[in-house]
């Protein structure tokens, strides 16, 4: 959702701080979306790949993620999957499928809270 | 994204991420409704290929974030004074209050005691040398 600019010579309204609050500190109800993406080589078969997400969102607990892998289907990797949901962001991560100097995968993430 | 609905006997409904996708839902014994954390369950793919993994248990410090409280006008008692006579009046006037947890913590702690119910439980990943260290100490 866009963000309303204060123009110079506005007041500064509550409606117009918290808009920036909602960001840093989601609240119940909303979602943080954003995209990720994995790159790897692989030494060995079932080798981990993975990268640490932060989200924008501090201090509020997430409830859920969903990723999907739109931008980058599945390469030499089998579908990511995530863990480590908190408060700072996620860990997403796959396995390789084979010795491959590229393992690749990618899409959209949505955080719920 | 996170459960929509829970019911009793384990259905469970929940959205894509994706507007154009059906609504999804699937039964707790699924085999892709599984713990991949200690904390977190993956719910079956969508035909898109996006999955939701939900959150199903909380430490004490994160059920005090503030996301965690839902709030709602409540019509809370008050003393005003009455506008001509100046005595005072009861009234009930609306007022944002607590009115319980976020309700998606509701239905993931639903889920969680439920997945315990029918024995799916989270197992942790056997690190090779922990596993080779085990077999050694078993023969010995």
């Amino acid at each position: 959702m866009a963000l309303n600019t204060v123009t110079t010579g506005n007041t500064i309204l509550a409606a117009d701080v918290n808009q920036l609050v909602n960001v840093l500190q989601r609240s119940s109800g909303q979602t943080e979306t954003g995209k990720y993406f994995l790159t790897a080589p692989s030494y060995v078969t079932s080798a981990s790949i993975g990268a640490y997400v932060g989200s924008l969102s501090r201090g509020t607990t997430p409830v859920s993620v969903t990723i999907d892998t739109v931008d980058q289907a599945p390469s030499n990797m089998n579908s990511p999957s995530t863990d480590h949901l908190t408060a700072n962001g996620f860990h997403v991560f796959a396995s390789s499928t084979g010795i491959n100097p590229a393992c690749n995968a990618g899409g959209n993430y949505t955080i719920q809270y | 994204m996170a459960l929509h609905n829970i019911t009793e006997d384990g259905m469970l409904h929940w959205r894509c991420h994706h507007k154009k996708c059906a609504p999804l839902q699937a039964h707790i014994s699924h085999d892709q409704v599984e713990y991949v954390d200690h904390d977190l369950v993956a719910l079956p793919p969508c035909d898109c290929g996006s999955r939701c993994f939900v959150k199903v248990k909380f430490t004490e410090e994160e059920l005090q974030a503030p996301n965690m409280v839902e709030y709602g006008m409540v019509p809370t008692e008050m003393e005003l004074p009455h506008a001509i006579t100046g005595e005072p009046v009861k009234v009930l006037i609306p007022a944002l209050k607590p009115i319980g947890k976020n309700p998606f913590v509701t239905r993931h702690l639903e889920l969680a005691r439920q997945l315990d119910a029918i024995g799916k439980v989270h197992s942790p990943p056997v690190v090779e040398s922990e596993a080779a260290d085990a077999s050694t100490a078993a023969e010995a």
